[in-house]
């Protein structure tokens, strides 16, 4: 495994100030790991997505919304109106996206807004707009806040586009072909029973006591059988500061790409495979102490 | 100086916004690479903008037969490949429609020509005539556009160095 380690060290041009340490430890490949029947009792998650973008049926006007909105009205009763997000494509090869080009148009008969469907208690939302459907979770609160599992969510996230699917084939005479899956996963690691934040991450310890911002990136491709890319591993780590002033280090992974085939089977497949990255890739960063006190239990 | 980041927009929610955005609003997703284009010296961004701009506003029978409506979605995804292909060959890109919605990105270069047709369902057909060796070839790719990439430093000739010297 190839590996790069980086120290930084420096001292505040002032004696009296304490020196600055920071101990930057990356290590490549962090999707080599295999691990099987791995599972965490209380995983810092806050939230999770599952996403698929296709082309949205043609002529596809904003009063279908309406419509889409019925299919799930019963378990998400309230509506809110959100800006287009474009989807992405992970594209190979060339130089790399050095620049983005990131263009403005945006015809208004071609994309329209994106719709929020937010369920009672506001922690699971679909995202809708006419090429692509997400479904979160997000921990809101201490009491409703317990991470419900990747295979319930997954699960919900069938359901919820095979009826969406359903919809289109009955009214729209159109069927969903996937051409991007994304799944998304956000940790919050917080000062917790006599635990810092620097005491959580192997990748990246840093006393972050004085720190005002800090923020690491790292992407990856991912390839199938074939050695072709079939989509990316990103990951960034945040500093951020709550409301009481305490810092947290925000841990996002996202991986995202083109199911093997075009059938929801095959794009199930890939956001249940990247799960598995992404924890296997959760699990290589964070140290033996966080998982014991996030409950790790392998099997 | 207006600069475009290099960022990727993800659906996650209950991030700390940004200053520019608000609670609830898309994320970015910061990634490892980073870069800016000075739009005032960018004509070659404009011109794309432009060109897919009119694509996607072309009405169905555009060509006086029953020519197909390019979609917004094609029209992004060769935004992306491009996005890839780097300033010296984004600059002397042609952007044409086709009678069946489909995008044609061509170049035509000293040591020859590049074309990839983005079909509807997000495969694309590329070919590559080389006029120094006489190679002729024709594939079919998605997302993996490594060799159309190899292709096109192939028949930039010596150019190519030149213009990347200049940008870099």
């Amino acid at each position: 495994m190839g590996a790069l380690k980086i120290w930084i060290e420096g001292h505040e041009n002032r004696a009296k100030l304490k020196p600055l340490q920071m101990n930057i430890y990356v290590r490549f490949n962090m999707l080599e790991n295999n691990i099987r029947n791995l599972s965490y009792s209380n995983p810092p998650v806050t939230e999770v997505y599952c996403s698929i973008a296709f082309d949205p049926p043609a002529d596809f006007k904003s009063i279908y919304v309406k419509d889409v909105w019925e299919l799930f009205k019963d378990d998400f009763p309230e509506n809110v109106e959100m800006p287009w997000v474009d989807p992405q494509f992970e594209i190979f090869g060339g130089i790399g996206q050095n620049f983005q080009l990131n263009l403005p148009f945006r015809p208004f008969n071609k994309t329209g807004t994106r719709q929020w469907f937010l369920s009672g208690n506001r922690n699971y939302l679909i995202q809708f707009q006419r090429n692509v459907l997400t479904f979160n979770w997000r921990k809101r609160g201490s009491s409703t806040g317990l991470y419900p599992s990747f295979e319930f969510l997954l699960d919900k996230f069938k359901y919820y586009i095979e009826k969406l699917n359903k919809y289109f084939a009955e009214s729209l005479n159109h069927q969903i072909v996937p051409k991007q899956c994304e799944v998304f996963y956000s940790n919050s690691l917080h000062e917790e029973r006599g635990k810092r934040c620097a005491d959580f991450l192997k990748c990246l310890t840093i006393e972050c006591g004085s720190l005002e911002d800090m923020t690491f990136s790292c992407r990856q491709p991912i390839y199938g059988e074939d050695t072709n890319p079939i989509g990316r591993f990103m990951c960034n780590i945040n500093l951020q500061t709550d409301n009481d002033k305490k810092k947290k280090y925000i841990l996002n992974f996202l991986i995202r790409g083109r199911p093997a085939e075009g059938s929801l089977e095959s794009a199930f497949d890939f956001l249940s495979e990247g799960h598995k990255k992404i924890l296997e890739a959760f699990d290589g960063m964070t140290t033996e102490a966080a998982h014991e006190l996030w409950g790790r239990d392998e099997k | 100086m207006k600069a475009y980041s290099f960022t990727v927009d993800s659906f996650s929610t209950n991030q700390v916004p940004t200053s520019s955005q608000s609670a609830g609003e898309v994320i970015q997703f910061q990634s490892t690479r980073r870069a800016t284009v000075n739009l005032s010296q960018a004509a070659w961004i404009n011109n794309i903008i432009a060109r897919l701009s009119e694509l996607c506003a072309l009405p169905r029978g555009w060509d006086g037969y029953s020519g197909e409506p390019v979609s917004y979605e094609l029209a992004r995804y060769a935004e992306e490949i491009l996005n890839v292909m780097g300033e010296c060959f984004c600059e002397k890109v042609n952007i044409t429609p086709c009678s069946g919605g489909e995008i044609l990105l061509e170049w035509h270069l000293l040591g020859g020509d590049v074309e990839l047709q983005l079909l509807k369902g997000g495969t694309v057909d590329a070919y590559l005539s080389n006029v120094i060796t006489k190679e002729e070839k024709e594939r079919v790719y998605i997302d993996n556009f490594s060799e159309v990439y190899n292709w096109l430093e192939m028949i930039h000739g010596e150019n190519y160095e030149n213009c990347r010297s200049a940008i870099h």
